[in-house]
């Protein structure tokens, strides 16, 4: 009886766990050395190895916006086992802009929706072909596997880039940089030069299972940061009487 | 002239006789001999310090000595150091402080203060993070505390605290803004002085631009684009009428793109324009402080014109800058982001310091120690890069020891864009803290690196040594580690190395031999007759495994036209290329990043035997005293056997030691040629190589560390053993083998003992 009872309740235990897989974090969005936002992201692994991740976007509106409301923008993927590419990711904003992507008959349909109008582009499908958006930060965690750390050196990766889809050669260069309140020694932490269409270069950190860490998207001038180092770096600047 | 001199002070010449007939009498019943002559030479040597990074990279301070993010404590460790052995300047190579700060400019000029106590001069220059302070809330005004820094450190502008030194210069700049950033100055007397140039690499300000103030051209024209604004970090139009290229909409708003052959109009903002919509995210005005560097080629004008060997004046110079040539664990270096940066202003650097016969670049940055051969560039016809070619000229790079507490490691390989194959490693040294000591000695420098002998430093909060360890049931402490506050710090020589302006290099690899190893200067030529780098020493480059790259006949990586790097694919049995299920090339995996063996950079080099400029009236006096058969036999006893005066040039010889070894060498075979023709007594032992111990010219083997000491009259031979020195007379060379490395002269009475004079 005392046994049935045991194992009645270390199989309640285990239901009540998620997946050892499932992933969650939260990232600080700066801009400017100001934070303008958070991307909260939840990853589930179902028993397939099929992965979805939610994330959700909140944003400070702009210097010039009326409106000083945060915006909201969520996004979902559904990325099958042991693909590159989702076989479909939503963006939804909750101002006027939304976009679908999903792959159909070897084909990327591409619905893009405003206020006015709906758009649907057709890509062809390459699946050996990663993607990637540089506004859902969290999307280079699957991106940057990609890279073979293997082969190391400098790498090109063509790529899908969100939310256009469309196809851009994105070189990898592994580095070493060190930013001044970021100790790599301390973190044990990967970092990488990207070089996105010749145009756009970011710094990226990486922790040792490839899920982001830290990012500078020169550029755009936008930096994303893991909560935990932010809360430490911000500690320090609230030592010095600042807020970030 | 002088010969009527002698003539009319005869009184004193039959004093001399005297005293020196009372003398050759006492050496007949004595082993004891007053040494005279064997001068050393008659330039004064003088030393200034080097030191580099203080930060204090800690919120916490329970000692309460490190104000302002400056580890002053360490500072000053290191300052009593230097005021110990009487330097004339000390030079920090930047990262004085962890966040700037003006208050943080001020706490390290404060930590100086005990060397402007004892009369010596401090001389900083900026490092990366003296431009930090407005990521920390230090920077109110956003002026990258660049007064602050001028208002503590008067002396980079030659206003005060200048302590002897001169000719002070800078680059011309506007509002005087490079004025005591990059600067130098001269120190010394002529033939025995040098110059630093000091290049501040570092952003300089803050800028606000207005979007009108942009430069235009072609490209950036509002009149032909329509009106501009910033968004996000581009300059974008709003289209008001058909934009050139005609792609964009009246209305659109849209940027010149550069990702193609040239630039064109392009509405592509890679999705930011949905999540930052432009409306609420343009902007009129930017500010940043990106792009306000004055990297090398900016100031290289100025660097060329104080380095020229033909107008300087100085026998040596040296560079200086917080972030050198080729970092150890930082990528980011003097050019930029990478040592491949900005190639085309490297080649004319690299060859300002080789056409002026500058030895050194000194630098910190990594917080570790670390020398190495350095070469520049190669570029092609079209004066683009060649990825993983080295080019013409060499510098030897001395990244110096922090005393900070953060620490780094060196990075892989394969971090550094293709450039590692530009250095050739030297010596290294990790996790301490130290500082060094050059000396400028005529055409000669000698640097002293110095560490604390017990070394593993750890980082940030668990600084020096680790967090105490404390008894989980007592809560008592059993090994104290005293995080945060200074250890006892003992420092010990880690290594000499040096060179000489009338001297020669040679690059020992391990199992090389030192019989490259030759050298001459009037009629004294030098040369190791045997010995060879025993050394296994590896640096602690991380062992990094991935694709291997080819390489061509001579070592250099290969990269396609694109630039992209050219891999080894995997053949088969029959010889065939390996491909995957996907038809793709499958390259050979290697080490692509491991640790480098160290190699010994030998310099040598000369100062004329002072003994040869014997006055006329005192070799009158020697050939009119000694004028009968015995006497002239005491004469050259006296001369040959017990005077403690040299018989050949001055020979110096640096870089055999193991880093750690302090002096320490492998056992090598110095032979050097010596006034043959006026040595008697040659089988007593007392002429031979000798080395300058506390002001007398002494047998040099005596200094050995280990050996028995033992005379040959006759050739090297390589049962030789430590310890063991002689003459041979067919090739009228004196040998000695040895196992450290020092100044070397021929020299007789180097057996007898001698008192100071």
């Amino acid at each position: 009886m005392i046994r049935k009872f045991i194992l009645i309740f270390i199989l309640l235990f285990l239901a009540s766990c998620g997946s050892p897989q499932d992933y969650s974090q939260t990232y600080i969005i700066v801009m400017n050395r100001k934070k303008i936002g958070t991307e909260v992201v939840n990853e589930k692994t179902d028993r397939n190895g099929n992965r979805t991740c939610i994330a959700e976007q909140a944003l400070d509106s702009g210097p010039n916006a009326k409106d000083k409301k945060q915006r909201i923008i969520k996004t979902k993927m559904v990325i099958p086992k042991g693909q590159l590419f989702p076989s479909s990711y939503a963006y939804d904003s909750d101002t006027d802009s939304s976009y679908e992507i999903k792959v159909e008959d070897g084909k990327i349909i591409n619905t893009n929706k405003t206020q006015e109008e709906s758009e649907v582009k057709q890509i062809p499908f390459d699946p050996g072909m990663p993607m990637l958006s540089l506004t859902s930060y969290h999307t280079i965690d699957y991106w940057i596997r990609k890279y073979d750390e293997k082969k190391r050196g400098d790498q090109n990766i063509q790529t899908y880039l969100f939310p256009s889809a469309s196809i851009v050669k994105i070189m990898v260069t592994p580095s070493n940089t060190i930013l001044p309140d970021h100790d790599n020694k301390e973190l044990k932490i990967k970092n990488y030069e990207i070089e996105v269409d010749n145009e756009i270069n970011i710094l990226l950190w990486v922790d040792q299972d490839n899920r982001l860490y830290r990012m500078f998207i020169q550029g755009p001038n936008i930096e994303v940061i893991r909560e935990d180092l932010f809360l430490k770096i911000e500690k320090d600047y609230k030592q010095q009487g600042e807020n970030l | 002239m002088s010969k009527q001199v002698y003539k009319n002070n005869n009184k004193w010449g039959i004093l001399a006789r005297t005293m020196m007939m009372t003398t050759i009498l006492s050496l007949v019943f004595s082993s004891l001999i007053f040494a005279a002559g064997g001068g050393r030479y008659e330039v004064d040597p003088w030393s200034f310090g080097v030191m580099a990074d203080t930060q204090w990279t800690n919120s916490e301070d329970p000692e309460g000595a490190n104000p302002e993010y400056v580890s002053a404590a360490l500072a000053r460790a290191i300052e009593d150091e230097f005021i110990d052995n009487g330097v004339k300047f000390v030079i920090q190579v930047g990262d004085l402080t962890d966040r700037a700060g003006d208050d943080g400019m001020a706490a390290r000029a404060a930590a100086a203060q005990p060397l402007f106590d004892a009369g010596i001069g401090f001389f900083p220059l900026r490092g990366n993070h003296e431009t930090y302070g407005y990521l920390y809330g230090r920077d109110t005004e956003y002026v990258v505390n660049i007064p602050g820094y001028k208002a503590a450190f008067p002396q980079t502008q030659n206003l005060s605290n200048t302590f002897g030194a001169t000719n002070f210069s800078w680059p011309s700049s506007t509002d005087d803004l490079l004025k005591g950033l990059s600067y130098s100055f001269d120190y010394g007397d002529e033939g025995n002085n040098a110059r630093f140039v000091i290049v501040d690499v570092e952003a300089t300000y803050f800028k606000e631009t207005k979007i009108e103030d942009e430069p235009i051209d072609d490209d950036y024209n509002p009149e032909k684009y329509g009106e501009a604004w910033y968004y996000l970090g581009w300059i974008v139009y709003k289209a008001t009428a058909t934009v050139p290229g005609g792609s964009v909409k009246e209305g659109a708003y849209y940027r010149i793109s550069t990702s193609g052959t040239s630039p064109k109009p392009s509405t592509n903002f890679y999705g930011y324009e949905k999540t930052y919509p432009f409306e609420t995210f343009i902007a009129k005005v930017k500010y940043d402080i990106n792009g306000t560097e004055f990297w090398p080629g900016m100031q290289q004008e100025w660097i060329s014109a104080q380095l020229d060997i033909n107008t300087r004046g100085t026998e040596h110079a040296f560079v200086l800058s917080h972030r050198g040539l080729m970092g150890t664990n930082h990528a980011d270096g003097f050019f930029g982001s990478s040592p491949a940066s900005k190639p085309q202003t490297q080649i004319p650097f690299y060859k300002s310091l080789a056409d002026n016969g500058v030895r050194y670049m000194l630098s910190g940055h990594d917080h570790l120690h670390n020398r190495a051969l350095v070469t520049s560039p190669a570029l092609d016809e079209n004066n683009e890069l060649i990825k993983g070619k080295p080019g013409d000229y060499q510098i030897q790079q001395i990244i110096h020891m922090a005393g900070s507490t953060k620490f780094y490691g060196p990075g892989s390989l394969d971090s550094f864009s293709y450039t590692k194959q530009r250095e050739t490693q030297i010596s290294q040294d990790l996790y301490n803290v130290g500082y060094y000591i050059y000396t400028i000695d005529g055409p000669r420098v000698n640097v002293d690196y110095y560490a604390d002998s017990t070394g593993d430093f750890q980082d940030n909060d668990d600084y020096p040594h680790g967090q105490d360890v404390i008894d989980e049931e007592t809560g008592e402490i059993i090994e104290a580690n005293n995080p945060l506050y200074l250890p006892d710090l003992d420092f010990v020589k880690q290594e000499s190395f040096g060179y000489s302006t009338n001297g020669k290099q040679f690059l020992i690899a391990q199992n090389g031999s030192y019989k490259v190893v030759k050298d001459s200067f009037g009629g004294t030529a030098a040369k190791i007759l045997d010995g060879t780098n025993n050394s296994s020493t590896k640096d602690e480059t991380p062992t990094v495994t991935g694709s291997i790259q080819a390489v061509d006949d001579n070592g250099n990586l290969l990269f396609d036209s694109k630039g992209e790097p050219i891999y080894v694919q995997e053949v088969d049995a029959d010889g065939n290329p390996v491909v995957d299920n996907d038809g793709k090339p499958v390259y050979k995996q290697g080490i692509i990043s491991a640790p480098r063996a160290l190699n010994k950079l030998v310099n040598t080099g000369w100062i004329a035997n002072p003994d040869d400029k014997s006055t006329p009236h005192r070799k009158h006096f020697w050939n009119r005293y000694w004028k009968n058969p015995w006497n002239k036999f005491w004469n050259k006893w006296y001369k040959n056997v017990v005077k403690n005066d040299l018989k050949s040039d001055i020979f110096s010889i640096w870089g055999m030691s193991e880093i750690g070894e302090a002096d320490k060498t492998d056992n090598y075979v110095l032979s050097m040629t010596f006034d043959f023709n006026r040595m008697t007594l040659l089988g007593a032992g007392n002429i031979g190589i000798a080395t300058y111990v506390n002001g007398k010219w002494k047998n040099a083997v005596n200094e050995n560390f280990g050996g028995k000491k033992r005379f040959v009259l006759g050739p090297y031979k390589s049962k030789y053993g430590l310890g063991t020195y002689g003459i041979d007379p067919k090739t009228k060379t004196a040998w000695a083998v040895l196992n450290y490395n020092a100044d070397f002269a021929v020299a007789g009475g180097i057996n007898t003992v001698q008192f100071k004079r």
